[in-house]
């Protein structure tokens, strides 16, 4: 008898603190703005902590898509809204990339100049300070585009880190299967920059000149 | 009978957790499927066995499991002492779908877990017994 009681006790506190988290309010912001004056798209995502050590080849995807757990920010902004943004600042979309072609090609499309900060954060960030390349190579993100891609498969995708047929904008260094197949290379957040997980971050995205 | 239950449960959960801490170093897989899904699975999975079965879980092989446990999040991830922050949580959160959870609040959880489950599992062992009821003066 004493046991079941000390059993519901636990479950009780575990659902407690489930239910608790569950009605957390998220950010007031908008999830995404542009400022086609200055030709500048601000969006913001979450930071995950899983890749601080775990590899992965997603650098931020929309949180309800399909890899939206799988990248090292969970951007609140989804794909779609991305690429009509990038579209309205002016940036022209590569759309180089398919699905048989993606193991050789490297992605194409407009050269976009990335940085991000979040509260508390001394300045701008540029993707090479908060992202780690195992290669130490400057990461150079491009607009792919694959809106009809990215829109049927529904993964979220809005940077990968190496060139993809369906994110939106990818790292141009390296060719698709770069971390997963090959093992070319390997992908963490910067735990030493980042702030903690789940901490808002503000993305900004323009051409790069 | 309720502690062989809880037992069981702890079992599967310990056991889930090693199986997809070996997965996840698979990025192929890792980037196609939440391999943590396999820490509930394996949960119920050892449940419903020892439902049906009344196999007996020794409290050798939950003290190993949990060993095993804490020995791969330390030698899988680089040796980072960081990793003991960042893996057991993610894989919890990824597992059962607490995404709203930071991971500093699924650790909580994970603490509470492991510290009432070790208390109740080991309790009557002598281990508990021993560190923390005071033993009467044999003089």
């Amino acid at each position: 008898m004493k046991d079941r009681i000390r059993i519901s006790v636990i479950f009780g506190i575990i659902a407690s603190l489930l239910i608790v988290s569950c009605g957390k309010k998220g950010s007031d912001q908008p999830a995404l703005t542009v400022d086609k004056q200055n030709g500048t798209i601000t969006f913001l995502a979450e930071v995950n902590g899983k890749y601080l050590l775990t590899p992965t080849r997603h650098g931020v995807v929309f949180k309800d898509g399909k890899n939206g757990d799988k990248s090292i920010f969970i951007g609140l902004t989804d794909h779609k809204t991305f690429y009509d943004a990038l579209i309205a600042i002016g940036a022209r979309a590569g759309n180089n990339m398919t699905m048989e072609n993606k193991e050789t090609t490297k992605v194409e499309g407009d050269l976009l100049d990335v940085t991000v900060t979040w509260k508390g954060a001394p300045k701008s960030y540029t993707l090479d300070e908060v992202i780690n390349d195992s290669n130490k190579k400057p990461i150079l993100m491009r607009f792919g585009g694959n809106l009809e891609k990215a829109m049927s498969l529904n993964t979220g995708c809005l940077f990968c880190l190496d060139s993809c047929p369906v994110g939106i904008v990818s790292n141009c260094n390296y060719t698709f299967g770069a971390v997963e197949k090959r093992k070319e290379v390997a992908f963490t957040g910067n735990k030493d920059i980042l702030p903690a997980d789940k901490t808002l971050v503000t993305f900004t995205v323009k051409l790069k000149k | 009978m309720a502690k062989e239950y809880f037992k069981s449960i702890f079992t599967g959960f310990i056991a889930g957790n090693i199986i997809a801490m070996i997965f996840n170093q698979w990025i192929f897989l890792e980037m196609r499927v939440n391999i943590a899904l396999v820490i509930p699975l394996s949960t119920f999975i050892v449940l419903i066995v020892y439902h049906f079965s009344r196999i007996k879980f020794h409290l050798t092989v939950i003290f190993f499991l949990e060993l095993i446990f804490g020995l791969l999040v330390f030698l899988l991830y680089n040796f980072s002492v960081e990793s003991y922050r960042i893996i057991p949580a993610s894989m919890f959160r990824e597992g059962f779908h607490l995404n709203s959870l930071s991971l500093g609040e699924v650790n909580a959880v994970i603490l509470l877990i492991f510290v009432i489950a070790n208390f109740i599992i080991f309790r009557d062992s002598g281990i508990v017994s021993t560190w923390f009821v005071r033993q009467p003066d044999e003089s």
